[in-house]
């Protein structure tokens, strides 16, 4: 059963779903009944260290008789990757979220049976990736298509985008400062004196976009946690890679 | 047919990947996270075969699920010129040759599952099953709304004006409706829907046995006939997953169109039944209390008895759809009979689907009633399969003139259908009946249509049979003639009981006998019904069931004289023109042959479906 995974169905997709857009652009839809929201925001982080999480929210404000939707989220496969499994839509439907790696996550998502559409502000869809190289990672929404419950359909483009500034995290970019004052306390560090109270550092926290200057103190302050920096992000590009490799593993023997 | 498509199409599928063509590379699709009690597993076999929700299914389970779902969602973007494109051509619904979102969203509506507001007043069946699937709702919930609804309406004066009366349709509720509706919550969440009746109420007609309420018969005389097994029937309900909720009075030992009944009253009084439309009208009877309790939506469906028009009567009165079914569909084993030769169990419901779905619960060959071993290879899988809004195309429908009768609502509204169904695609046929026939029926149809009723020779016969096998020794009454002594009964009886408890053996078998001349008559009439059907090519014959809270001539007795089937569907309400009884209704039967319900019901769908006839009675609305 195993086989090279294709990339190129989703390619397929993601030029149908832009072809869709275009086409409903020329056609004009039935004005009484079209599914539709009157914005789509894609919400990003404004900056993340290499090697944290990105969580990218898509949004609809004012949806109305919204009973299914695809969309495509772009992003940029040198900067970040996406985390297998991550994607969200709303509760009760059926979605289908795929990454073709190379730059497109494809969300699907239906309501079920003879419930209605999503109606007022949605979160269409949350997609998690980690960053993995320093740079200005854009996110965008390509391409759109809204489905209602009566059928009628609305196409959207260029719907929504944002950057995320990945930072290349625990690059020193002063001189080695004196004794660090502020230590993590998450106990992975060798020298950790414990000379803070535990759970006083949120910054800490690899997810937080924050990079205060305590940090990079610390960072600053060893080599060792420089390397061990260093090798974080590069156990998180390979654990991208493990993940992606497993999900086509378990796409090829479906 | 479909069926083996449907299996090559799952077939297909596991071989998508055949030739270099992946249609989708996807993450494992899931239903996405539901509240945790909504998310029921999924649905087992529930048998709703009406081609809307089958016909889109691609595992071959004859019903759309997640599992079909996530074949739509891999195959996005798909196109005809795939090599694999036929294995999921089917959920191409809109036919521009790409499986799009659209499809899937198409696809998905075929799913039994909904997940907005859930309103219990003209819910059908299938609305029920859709918002528990969902988790907006539990039989219990259910269970208990139409308790509440029971209890705030059936007694109490609703409707204040003149000559307004309470509905007094329901004799007994069930003091374990909500167990049987907790253990079908439990089933849901372990199985999924496994029948379409999962956790449904119904009514019974207080002459069907139930093990945990009273059987009455509408008399006072048998207020503790708490037999100890169900009728045949009830246990095909059980098994299905319903909920026994309630009895439904009835005309007294199911005997007259009025509904008169006098269980667990004082001697020398009774009760009259009354129509949820205008309640200073009868409901129509014998079934009088099951038809002004579904159409009040005291309960979800509802099952009668019809020996000369029981069943269609208090349907026509009160917007329901009613089926008699064809004599051995569905055994009347624990039943109180009134006359055997003719004597039917069947449902009586809001819509044709709650029919076909509430009818598919009881048929069955039972030993105890011998005459259902006709029925062996003659009923369908489910008689939802029948349910197509098209299904009025390219038939023959039949009527003959003098049946219309000259009622100004009943003319106006059968020409008004007459027009549907030849716009639905039927040729209407005027029909013109055989005057002679035989012997037996000297008169040919006429003949047919006034042969008396078996009860006035069969129903002392017919009812020892019931006391001897069913009748709770707990009962004193045991005999017409101690029905008589026992002074509890509705007191305008005693004269008709009186004369038929003096019917002799001689006269029941030179009547209903192997020889008797009413057997006679109900074996050729069926004989002539069919020729009739067979000789114009008719799919079914029509004629009104009833006028505006009246009856039409003989209309009522074809089908019990002739042992064929018919479904009684509501076609309108009489309006102020008419100068006839302002908002009543009026029902046309469907009469087909032997053991055609199916094709029957699937005609009265297709037209119900075109005019959505049914109203709503106002006075009986939510429960505030």
């Amino acid at each position: 059963m195993h086989r090279p995974p294709s990339r190129r169905p989703l390619r397929r997709r993601a030029a149908l779903v832009a072809g869709l857009a275009l086409a409903a652009a020329a056609v004009t839809a039935p004005a009484h009944a079209a599914p539709s929201v009157t914005d789509v925001a894609l919400a990003a982080p404004a900056t993340v260290e290499v090697g944290a999480e990105v969580t990218v929210t898509v949004t609809g404000t004012g949806a109305l008789d919204l009973y299914a939707y695809d969309l495509a989220v772009s992003y940029d496969p040198d900067l970040v990757a996406f985390v297998a499994g991550s994607g969200t839509t709303p509760d009760g439907g059926f979605d289908d979220v795929s990454d073709d790696a190379s730059g497109t996550v494809a969300v699907t998502h239906t309501r079920l049976g003879t419930s209605p559409g999503l109606e007022g502000d949605v979160t269409l869809a949350t997609l998690t990736f980690t960053a993995v190289a320093d740079g200005d990672a854009a996110f965008a929404v390509p391409a759109a298509t809204l489905v209602g419950a009566d059928a009628a359909q609305a196409s959207l483009t260029d719907a929504a985008s944002a950057v995320t500034t990945i930072t290349a995290a625990a690059t020193p970019t002063t001189p080695p400062t004196d004794v660090p004052t502020d230590v993590p306390t998450d106990g992975q560090s060798p020298d950790d004196g414990g000379t803070t109270a535990p759970g006083d550092d949120d910054a800490s926290d690899s997810s937080s976009p924050s990079t205060g200057s305590g940090s990079s103190g610390w960072l600053a302050s060893t080599g060792a946690s420089i390397a061990w920096v260093v090798a974080a992000a590069l156990l998180a590009v390979a654990a991208g890679v493990v993940v992606l490799l497993v999900r086509r593993r378990a796409v090829t023997s479906r | 047919m479909t069926t083996t498509h449907r299996r090559a199409a799952t077939g297909g599928l596991a071989a998508l990947t055949v030739g270099g063509l992946v249609l989708g590379v996807t993450t494992a699709p899931v239903a996405s996270g539901a509240p945790a009690a909504a998310a029921a597993p999924g649905p087992a076999s529930a048998s709703l075969l009406a081609p809307y929700w089958t016909e889109l299914d691609l595992t071959g389970d004859d019903q759309v699920t997640t599992d079909d779902l996530a074949l739509v969602s891999a195959a996005l973007g798909a196109t005809s010129a795939d090599a694999a494109w036929d294995d999921v051509a089917t959920a191409d619904t809109d036919g521009d040759g790409t499986i799009t979102v659209a499809d899937l969203a198409a696809v998905s509506q075929r799913m039994v599952h909904d997940d907005g507001p859930f309103e219990l007043v003209e819910a059908s069946v299938l609305d029920m099953q859709a918002a528990m699937n969902a988790g907006v709702t539990t039989s219990v919930a259910i269970t208990q709304e139409y308790l509440d609804r029971i209890a705030a309406y059936d007694t109490t004066l609703v409707d204040t004006g003149a000559g307004g009366r309470p509905l007094h349709s329901i004799i007994t509720t069930s003091d374990v409706a909500l167990h049987a509706a907790a253990r079908a919550d439990a089933v849901r969440a372990e199985q999924g829907m496994t029948s379409l009746l999962l956790g449904v109420p119904v009514a019974l007609k207080d002459n069907y046995d139930t093990v945990d309420m009273a059987t009455t018969g509408g008399c006072g005389c048998w207020d503790g006939n708490q037999t100890t097994t169900d009728a045949t029937m009830v246990g095909g309900l059980r098994a299905d997953g319903a909920v026994v909720l309630a009895k439904a009075s009835l005309d007294e030992f199911a005997f007259g169109f009025a509904s008169e009944f006098s269980s667990f009253q004082d001697a020398g009084t009774s009760t009259l039944v009354a129509s949820p439309y205008m309640t200073s009208r009868t409901a129509g009877g014998s079934s009088g209390g099951t038809g002004a309790a579904i159409a009040a939506n005291l309960a979800a469906v509802g099952f009668g008895t019809d020996t000369g028009g029981s069943i269609r009567v208090p349907s026509s009165y009160n917007q329901l759809v009613g089926v008699r079914p064809t004599i051995g569909l569905a055994s009347r084993d624990g039943i109180i009979p009134l006359a055997l030769s003719q004597d039917t169990g069947g449902p009586m419901a809001r819509s044709v689907l709650d029919a076909a779905v509430a009818l598919d619960a009881v048929v069955g060959v039972d030993p105890a009633d011998p005459v259902t071993s006709t029925q062996q290879g003659k009923v369908p899988a489910s008689y939802t399969q029948y349910l197509d809004a098209d299904a009025l195309a390219g038939t023959r429908i039949g009527y003959v003139p003098s049946m219309i009768g000259n009622n100004a609502t009943t003319r106006r509204l059968w020409e008004q259908t007459r027009a549907t169904l030849e716009q639905l695609g039927a040729t209407v046929v005027e029909v013109t009946p055989p005057t002679t026939w035989s012997p037996v029926l000297p008169n040919g149809f006429a003949s047919v249509l006034s042969e008396g009723s078996g009860s006035t020779n069969e129903f002392k016969h017919d009812l020892d049979e019931y006391v001897a096998n069913h009748l709770s020794p707990e009962v004193a009454a045991r005999s017409l003639a101690g029905i008589v002594e026992s002074g509890r009964y509705v007191p305008s009886r005693r004269s008709t009981y009186v004369s038929r408890d003096a019917i002799t053996e001689e006269t029941y078998q030179a009547w209903a006998g192997p020889e008797g001349s009413h057997t006679k008559v109900l074996a050729e009439g069926k004989v002539l019904v069919t020729a009739m059907l067979d000789d114009a090519d008719l799919d079914a014959l029509v004629y009104p069931s009833a006028n505006p809270y009246g009856t039409i001539g003989t209309n009522l007795r074809l089908s019990p004289n002739s042992g064929l089937p018919a479904v009684s569907v509501p076609i309108g309400q009489a309006v102020e023109a008419d100068a006839t009884i302002t908002g009543a209704g009026v029902n046309l039967e469907f009469l087909g042959r032997d053991f055609e319900e199916g094709p029957l019901l699937g005609l009265a769908y297709a037209l119900e479906q075109a005019t959505h006839a049914r109203t709503s009675p106002v006075l009986y609305g939510p429960l505030g």
